[in-house]
C-alpha cells in the first residue's frame, strides 16, 4: 500500500476522502500522486500536499499537521488505515467497512453516521464521536474504541453498534438513541431522550429524571444498577448500567 | 460570435423540423438563415440538435429553497462541488446552492429555468438569488393564492380592482406569471380549517376557492398575460383528489380561448391520486386524462424518482400533514397577508407501495396525456432533483426499462396503475417536444425553445444517434446528462459535460399598465396589516443584474437586457 506523509503545515484544511483502500487498491504510485484531493474549496494534486511512498503493509498517513486534514477513511468499506499522529475531523465517517486504527487523539465526528468496520482510537476523542451529522440519521453499526476521554454527544442518535471510550465522556452521552451499546468510564446527563439501546458507565453524579431504577442486574458478569428510559420519550425501554453514583469526592 | 453548427440531426418541434440533418447559424446571439462568411464552424455529424432546454417549473430560489438549505446540512454533505478554474464551489444534492444549481443545468442542456412560487414579500430576496445563478435566463411568479387584498375583494364583487392589482402586484414583485397555490387553503389552515373541495369557504373571509380561481383566470385573461394561470391545485398528495383536479379543471369552460391556453396544472403527478386512503391508495390518470384532452389546458407531470429529497411547497397544510406522515424535521414560513410555505425532507422509497405507485402515475401522465400538453418537471425539489431528468426521459423512451423497473418496484405499480400495459415509447421528437418546445410556447418566450430564424440562439447537441436503439436505455441517460455542447445566446458554455464559460442568465419580467388609484387601495393594506411600507415592498430594476422586458400590449419580446 502506500504511505502519505504531509510536507507543510496548510493554510486551510485538507479533505483526502479520496484516499480510502478501495480507492487506491491496484494504482501506481504516479497516479496515486495525481489523485485529487481538496485544499479549502480547491481541488489539488496529492503530490502537491504530500509525500508518497509505495510501503508494505497497510495505508498510512504520517507527519506533524495531519490535525488539518479531515475525512480519513470517510465511506471507506474495506481494507485498512493506519494514522500516526492527531488528525482532523470527520475521521472513518459513513465508514462501512474495514478498520482504522489512530495513534494519537482524533478531533470531531469521528465515526459519525458509521454503519459498519472497526475505528481505534489510542488517544482521545473530540466531541460527537460515532455521532449523526447534523439532521441526519445516526451510526447503525461497526465499533469504536478509545483509550482515552471523549468530548460531548457522543453516539447522538445512534441505532447499532457499539462504542467504548475507556476514560471520561462529556455531556448527553448517548443522546436519543435507539439501539446500540455505548460504554465509557463516566459521562454527563447519560442517555438524554435515549428509546432503546444500552448504556453502562463505572460512575455517573446523577442520572436524569426521565429514568425509573429496576434494581440491580449483572452485566459482563459485573454487578451494575439498572435503570430503564429515558421516559420523556414515549415507549421507551432503553437500559442504562451504572455502578456507582454521587458526586466525586 | 458566428457560429454554423453543422450535419447535425434537428429536433425542432416548434418549426416542424423532425429528425432532419440541417445546419443552424447563429449569429449576434440569435438563429439567422444564413452566414456568409467569418463563422466557426462545429461539424455535429452523427449527433442531435435541439433548442436550449427550458424548465417551467423549478423551485430554484427564494425563501422556502434557503430554508431547505439552512435546515439540510446533511443534504449539502451527499454534493460538494470544489472550485475549478472560474467555476465557483457549491454545494447540495435536493437543495442545491446557487452557482451549481446553472452548471448542473447547463451541463443536461437546459438554458431556462423559471421560479414558480414567490411569495410576494420574499420577491427581493429571489431576485438576489437569481442573480447568482449563472446561465440560465429566468423568472418568477408571484403567488396569489391565499392573498388578503384579493378575498376581500371578491367579497366586494369589485373585479376590476382585482385586475388592477394583479398588474400591480406583477410590477411590485417584477414577476412574470400569476400563480396560484392550494386557492384559499393556506390561509384557512391558519384559521385551523381544511379546504377540501372548490365550494369550501376560507373561515374570516367567506371566498370559495372556486371564487378564487375565477376571478383570477379572468383578471389574467383581461390582461392578456403571456402566461396562463400556473395553478397547484386543492388537496395536493391526498388519495382522491383527482377528483378535485377535474373539477378545476372544468372551470375553463366558462372561458372563451384566446391565442393560448386558460390554465397551466403544475406537477399533476401528486394530483391525479384515486382511492380514498392510503390502502386503496391507486392512480387515477385515466380520467384525469380523459378531462385534460378535452379542455383548453396543459400540464407539467412532477415526476416522482426514487431516493431522498426536500419537499416544498407554499401549500403550508399539505407540507404540515407529509411530515406527521413521516415523523420528520418540518419547518413552516408565514408570509404575512399573503401565503405560508412548508419544507420538510422526505425519502422515496421503490419497496414503498404508495411511492412505486406515485412514481408510476407520474410516468401515466406523460404517456397517455397528449404530448402537445404536456411538460416533463419534477417539480424540483419536490418529486426529485431536477438531476433526474436523463433518467426520465430515458423512461418515457425505454418500454424496456419501465419493464425493468417495473419488475424491481413494489407490486403496487403495475397492480394499480396502468403503466405496464402502455407500450408507447417516447420519439426525440416528442422528447423534445416535453423538454423544450412545449414548456417555451406556454410560458409565452415566443424567442425561445425553437430554431427558426429569430429566435434567441439557445441550442444543445447531444451525443445520441438519432436512431437510437431505446433498449440501450443507458446511453440515453449518458447522453442527455452530459450535453455535448451547450449554447447560450449564441456562445457555448457547455463543452462535452462540462461548463467552460459561466455567464450571466438575464431575467424576464413584464411591464404592465395599471390604474394609478389601485396603489391607494393597497397601500391601506401596507398602513393597516404589513411589517413593511409599500415603498420598501415594491422590487426596483436596478435590483436585477440583467433582465429584459416584455411589454404586454405588443405581447412581443423586446428582449433587449434594458440593465446590464
Ligand atoms: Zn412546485
Amino acid at each position: 500500500m502506500y504511505l502519505f506523509t504531509i510536507k507543510t503545515k496548510p493554510d486551510v484544511c485538507i479533505e483526502v476522502d479520496t484516499l480510502i483502500p478501495e480507492k487506491l487498491e491496484g494504482l501506481k504510485e504516479k497516479e496515486v500522486k495525481n489523485l485529487t484531493i481538496r485544499e479549502g474549496k480547491k481541488e489539488v494534486k496529492v503530490e502537491e500536499l504530500f509525500e508518497v511512498e509505495e510501503i508494505e503493509g497497510v495505508l498510512t498517513f504520517k507527519g506533524k499537521w495531519l490535525d488539518r486534514v479531515k475525512k480519513i477513511g470517510f465511506n471507506m468499506k474495506k481494507g485498512e488505515i493506519y494514522v500516526d499522529g492527531d488528525v482532523g475531523m470527520y475521521l472513518g465517517a459513513f465508514m462501512k467497512g474495514g478498520k482504522i486504527i489512530v495513534n494519537g487523539n482524533v478531533d470531531r465526528f469521528a465515526g459519525m453516521n458509521m454503519s459498519g468496520g472497526e475505528i481505534e482510537i489510542v488517544g482521545s476523542a473530540g466531541d460527537y464521536l460515532g455521532s449523526a451529522y447534523r439532521g441526519d440519521y445516526g451510526m447503525k453499526g461497526g465499533k469504536i474504541k478509545v483509550n482515552g476521554d471523549a468530548g460531548n454527544e457522543v453516539g447522538i442518535k445512534m441505532r447499532g453498534g457499539e462504542i467504548i471510550v475507556k476514560g471520561k465522556a462529556g455531556m448527553f452521552f448517548g443522546g436519543m438513541i435507539n439501539g446500540g451499546l455505548l460504554r465509557a468510564y463516566e459521562a454527563i446527563r447519560a442517555g438524554a431522550n435515549m428509546k432503546s439501546g444500552t448504556i453502562v458507565l463505572e460512575r455517573v453524579e446523577e442520572v436524569l429524571p426521565g429514568f425509573i431504577y429496576l434494581g440491580k442486574d449483572k452485566f459482563e458478569n459485573e454487578v451494575y444498577h439498572v435503570f430503564e428510559g429515558d421516559k420523556a420519550v414515549k415507549k421507551s425501554n432503553g437500559r442504562l448500567y451504572v455502578r456507582e453514583i454521587g458526586e466525586n469526592k | 460570435m458566428k457560429l454554423v453548427l453543422k450535419n447535425g440531426i434537428v429536433f425542432d418541434p416548434v418549426n416542424g423540423i423532425n429528425g432532419e440533418k440541417m445546419d443552424i447559424f447563429i449569429n449576434n446571439g440569435r438563429i439567422v438563415s444564413k452566414i456568409r462568411f467569418g463563422a466557426k464552424e462545429i461539424d455535429l455529424k452523427g449527433k442531435i440538435v435541439m433548442p436550449g432546454g427550458f424548465d417551467i417549473h423549478t423551485h430554484i430560489a427564494g425563501g422556502k429553497e434557503n430554508v431547505g438549505r439552512i435546515m439540510r446540512p446533511e443534504d449539502s454533505l451527499k454534493n460538494l462541488v470544489p472550485k475549478k478554474g472560474n467555476l465557483r464551489s457549491g454545494s447540495g444534492k435536493s437543495v442545491l446552492s446557487v452557482h451549481i444549481t446553472g452548471y448542473e443545468y447547463a451541463r443536461m442542456g437546459y438554458t431556462t429555468a423559471l421560479a414558480p412560487a414567490t411569495p410576494p414579500l420574499m420577491a427581493r430576496h429571489t431576485h438576489h438569488e437569481l442573480n447568482e445563478i449563472p446561465i440560465l435566463d429566468k423568472a418568477l411568479f408571484p403567488l396569489f393564492d391565499g392573498n388578503w387584498f384579493i378575498m376581500d375583494k371578491i367579497v366586494e364583487k369589485d373585479y376590476d380592482a382585482i385586475k388592477n392589482y394583479v398588474a400591480w402586484l406583477l410590477h411590485a414583485t417584477k414577476g412574470y406569471a400569476v400563480k396560484v397555490v392550494n386557492p384559499g387553503g393556506t390561509e384557512a389552515w391558519g384559521w385551523r380549517r381544511e379546504i377540501e373541495s372548490l365550494d369550501d369557504e376560507v373561515p374570516e373571509f367567506g371566498v370559495t376557492p372556486r371564487e378564487i380561481l375565477k376571478s383570477i383566470i379572468s383578471a389574467i385573461e383581461e390582461l392578456s398575460l403571456p402566461h396562463s394561470l400556473h395553478l397547484h391545485c386543492n388537496n395536493l398528495g391526498e388519495p382522491g383528489n383527482f377528483e378535485t383536479t377535474i373539477e378545476t379543471i372544468k372551470l375553463t369552460s366558462k372561458f372563451e380561448r384566446k391565442d393560448r391556453p386558460l390554465l397551466h396544472l403544475t406537477h399533476l403527478q401528486f394530483h391525479c391520486y384515486a382511492g380514498d386512503s392510503w390502502k386503496n391508495f391507486e392512480s387515477g390518470v385515466e380520467e384525469v386524462a380523459k378531462i385534460v384532452k378535452k379542455h383548453d389546458v396543459t400540464i407539467d407531470t412532477g415526476n416522482l424518482m426514487f431516493g431522498d429529497t426536500t419537499t416544498m411547497t407554499a401549500d403550508g397544510p399539505m407540507e404540515y400533514h407529509l411530515q406527521l406522515l413521516t415523523g420528520r424535521k418540518w419547518a413552516n414560513k408565514d408570509v404575512e397577508l399573503e401565503t405560508a410555505p412548508g419544507i420538510t425532507p422526505i425519502f422515496y422509497s421503490s419497496k414503498s407501495p404508495v411511492n412505486a405507485i406515485q412514481w408510476a402515475i407520474g410516468l401515466e401522465i406523460a404517456l397517455l396525456i397528449p404530448t402537445e400538453k404536456v411538460m416533463l418537471t419534477t417539480d424540483h425539489p419536490n418529486g426529485a432533483p431536477f438531476t433526474k431528468y436523463p433518467e426520465i426521459i430515458a423512461l418515457l423512451m425505454s418500454k424496456k426499462f419501465r419493464e425493468e423497473m417495473l419488475s424491481k418496484v413494489n407490486a403496487s405499480a403495475t397492480k394499480r396503475t396502468m403503466l405496464g400495459s402502455i407500450d408507447r415509447e417516447y420519439t426525440l421528437y416528442e422528447i423534445a417536444m416535453v423538454t423544450r418546445a412545449n414548456q417555451a410556447m406556454t410560458a409565452g418566450f415566443k424567442d425561445k425553445g425553437h430554431l427558426g430564424e429569430g429566435a434567441i440562439a439557445d441550442v444543445a447537441v447531444y451525443d445520441l444517434p438519432a436512431d437510437v436503439d431505446t433498449r440501450n436505455y443507458e446511453d440515453i441517460i449518458k447522453a442527455f446528462s452530459r450535453a455535448y455542447l451547450t449554447i447560450k445566446r449564441g456562445e457555448i458554455v457547455v463543452k462535452e459535460g462540462e461548463v467552460i464559460k459561466p455567464v450571466s442568465g438575464i431575467t424576464r419580467y413584464l411591464e404592465l399598465d395599471y390604474d394609478k388609484w389601485i396603489e391607494k387601495e393597497v397601500n391601506t393594506y401596507f398602513r393597516d396589516y404589513y411589517t413593511v411600507s409599500m415603498q420598501n415592498y415594491i422590487v426596483d430594476v436596478n435590483e436585477m443584474r440583467m433582465c429584459e422586458s416584455v411589454a404586454i400590449k405588443e405581447r412581443r419580446c423586446k428582449s433587449v437586457p434594458i440593465h446590464n
